[in-house]
């Protein structure tokens, strides 16, 4: 028994620390030699690490981890018929860079990403807070945007429609591993701190003159 | 196995980053991969460069790197500090 509750395994069983890593290195046995000599270099840190973490990961809502104030969003869809041709042709117009999604104020980043021959596609992104308010972000900010991309999408109802948010989750598949550098940080507050941070920088810069 | 991360700067510096900072854990997780040759081995670049797939689409809220960003933070927060020790 263990009185941390970051000690226990994912299932809830209580397990110690030194436990899960006993079982970790059983597991590893059978891995590459790599994998074997590089588990046994880190067991100090990784103990450490895992007995006391900065920040624990939490449920984003509907689907999906968060660490901090910072989610994960990963989702792989089937194209449509001519999907495939009718997104990349919309992406090419705009080289790649989506930066007309910065209405929607929740949103890290964001990737479309081509799979399979043109078959599937995954999208990922790194946003503030919880899922339905995030999706309700980008289905108030920029509804048509998410139609003109989405509509390349095998069954997608419209962002309109009831049976969106649905949609979305039943593509929705949550990582098992998750890193943000500054988990504190949302978008919001790492634009009011760049403001602050040029204020900061002009006015030593005019005291000095 | 999906694999995507958000990073500063070139490819080339930013997995030298990875195999000088935590060679151990990129063992870890990627030996469980088919064929991965070991961060220390001349092919791991090829390796992953293999196996990368280029976005279509990117976006990104703020020009900063990370450490642009944990500065303004710092700043931030001693300014905050000043500002509660004049008052």
């Amino acid at each position: 028994m263990t009185t941390e509750p970051q000690a226990t395994t994912k299932s809830g069983q209580d397990e110690t620390v030194e436990q899960q890593i006993q079982q970790l290195r059983e597991l590893f046995a059978d891995a590459p030699d790599i994998g074997k000599q590089a588990l046994e270099n880190v067991i100090p840190e990784l103990t450490s690490q895992v007995s006391q973490p900065r920040y624990q990961v939490e449920s984003a809502g509907r689907v999906g981890v968060r660490l901090g104030e910072v989610s994960e969003l990963t989702m792989i869809f089937p194209f449509a018929p001519g999907g495939a041709q009718r997104l990349r042709a919309f992406l090419k117009v705009l080289g790649g860079n989506l930066d007309g999604a910065n209405k929607v104020g929740s949103l890290h980043d964001m990737r479309f990403v081509f799979l399979e021959n043109d078959t599937k596609l995954l999208f990922c992104t790194a946003f503030d807070g919880e899922w339905d308010p995030y999706i309700d972000d980008f289905a108030t900010k920029i509804p048509d945007y998410l139609d003109i991309l989405d509509c390349a999408l095998e069954g997608w109802p419209g962002i309109r429609s009831p049976e969106a948010k649905d949609y979305l989750a039943s593509h929705q598949i949550t990582a098992e591993g998750w890193y943000v550098s500054n988990p504190d940080l949302t978008v919001a507050e790492i634009t009011r701190l760049k403001r602050l941070g040029k204020a900061f920088d002009e006015l030593l810069d005019k005291i000095s003159d | 196995m999906l694999f995507a991360t958000a990073y500063d700067g070139d490819w080339d510096a930013y997995i030298d980053d990875f195999a000088t900072k935590i060679p151990d854990f990129l063992d870890i997780i990627d030996s469980a991969w088919d064929g991965w040759p070991g961060i220390r081995s001349p092919e791991a670049k090829d390796y992953l460069a293999k196996y990368q797939v280029t976005a279509e689409g990117w976006y990104v809220a703020n020009d900063l790197t990370v450490a642009e960003t944990r500065r303004l933070a710092r700043v931030g927060k001693a300014l905050e500090e000043f500002l509660d020790k004049i008052s």
